[in-house]
């Protein structure tokens, strides 16, 4: 096919394209993929049984926080992955400000409290648990986030697979938090963050084939 | 280049608008630095280069909804063409060679790029009579045909074939190293 005939064929093809539209179809998508994972707490792990006093504390929202502010930061790396030529340093240093915070905030935690106590709060109840429920949880949402996000053009795709991956840890992970009773940031900061990275990790295989353009 | 650079993003946000005449003079006007682009990246010269201008012609039709208006169009359309050639560079099995300059190389001139080489060549070509050094520039470094570059300069395609065998025998009679003096030595490197 000569080259003018190809333009003057795509030329005829070119319905308006509001600005953002990439990234409002991947939060639209996101509706879905947060219901499959709600579902899989509620019928499959099922609500942690002090719900209703949990969500007056601070510390059930703290979780939420970190997981939502990973998620966001995902959301908006994974937005700039996909645009060809864009940079993708702020989203990059959000993250990496949000894990430290976290860190630091948990490493203070247990320093504060007696040397007897580190241990279970390092661990909690579901230490074992923890990282692959998440894992599952994010398997659950991914096809959602992944199929939305291949609408746009990453040409790292195993970065932005990890970004997908992390974006979709980010909406399980929160959710996960009705179920799960842990309230220490050390558990929070090592098992959470472990569960989220095995997704980002595995999101970056996924993008390899997924995202080719 | 601030010129072309808005040049384009004029055209582009048209195009996402709707306006397809825009739109095809974006992917005929991009097509025309895709191709120089292209050339001078694969060395083979071959049928490959229209391959590679027109798979990245319809990706910049597919994922222009991935262009932002705050972003520039000369780095994404650098960073797409960049993309489908590393990517059929890599089908191939080979590598590219020589690191991949930054987004201005797209749209810079279609010359020898390495200021000091072409201040240079230019010298060296200035020992040619005008004529002769006007056509060798149009054939050999700006890359018209030879029919081309004999209808601009008034010479029948024969007449310059043998003005372009002159020149270059003048540069080499001139610029040739004795090959028994320094031959094996240059072969080292």
């Amino acid at each position: 096919m000569k080259t003018d005939d190809l333009i003057a064929a795509l030329a005829l093809d070119t319905p308006a394209i509001p600005p953002r539209a990439i990234g409002r179809g991947l939060l639209l998508w996101m509706v879905p993929a947060g219901l499959i994972a709600f579902c899989g707490v509620l019928f499959w792990l099922g609500l942690r049984a002090d719900l209703s006093s949990a969500v007056v504390g601070p510390t059930f929202w703290a979780k939420a926080a970190y997981t939502l502010s990973l998620g966001l930061g995902a959301f908006w790396l994974l937005d700039r992955l996909g645009r060809p030529g864009a940079s993708v340093k702020q989203p990059l240093i959000l993250l990496g400000t949000i894990m430290i915070l976290v860190a630091v905030l948990a490493a203070f935690e247990l320093i504060a409290m007696p040397a007897d106590d580190r241990m279970s709060a390092l661990l909690g109840q579901s230490w074992l648990n923890c990282p692959p429920n998440i894992v599952i949880l994010s398997a659950a949402a991914a096809p959602f986030v992944f199929f939305a996000a291949r609408r746009f053009a990453p040409t790292r795709p195993m970065f932005a697979g990890a970004a997908a991956g992390l974006l979709t840890a980010g909406l399980a992970g929160t959710l996960y938090g009705l179920h799960c009773p842990e309230h220490t940031a050390a558990f929070v900061a090592i098992w959470y963050s472990l569960g989220m990275a095995f997704s980002a990790l595995a999101g970056a295989v996924i993008g390899r084939f997924v995202f080719r353009w | 280049m601030t010129d072309r650079e808005s040049h384009f993003k004029a055209l582009m946000q048209r195009g996402l608008d709707g306006d397809a005449t825009a739109w095809r003079v974006l992917l005929t006007d991009l097509g025309g630095h895709l191709r120089p682009f292209f050339i001078r990246r694969l060395f083979n010269g071959g049928s490959d280069v229209e391959d590679l201008v027109q798979e990245t012609l319809i990706a910049i039709h597919a994922k222009r909804a991935t262009w932002d208006s705050s972003q520039s169009f000369t780095g994404w359309a650098y960073a797409i063409a960049r993309h489908k050639l590393v990517d059929h560079l890599r089908r191939q099995g080979r590598r590219p060679t020589h690191p991949l300059e930054e987004a201005s190389a797209l749209f810079t001139d279609h010359t020898v790029e390495e200021g000091a080489t072409r201040a240079d060549l230019g010298r060296c070509l200035s020992l040619l009579p005008v004529r002769q050094r006007r056509l060798i520039e149009d054939v050999r470094l700006k890359g018209l045909s030879i029919a081309e570059a004999a209808e601009r300069h008034g010479y029948s395609v024969t007449a310059a074939k043998v003005s372009l065998h002159r020149s270059l025998k003048t540069l080499t009679a001139r610029f040739a190293e004795p090959v028994a003096s320094t031959g094996s030595a240059r072969d080292e490197d």
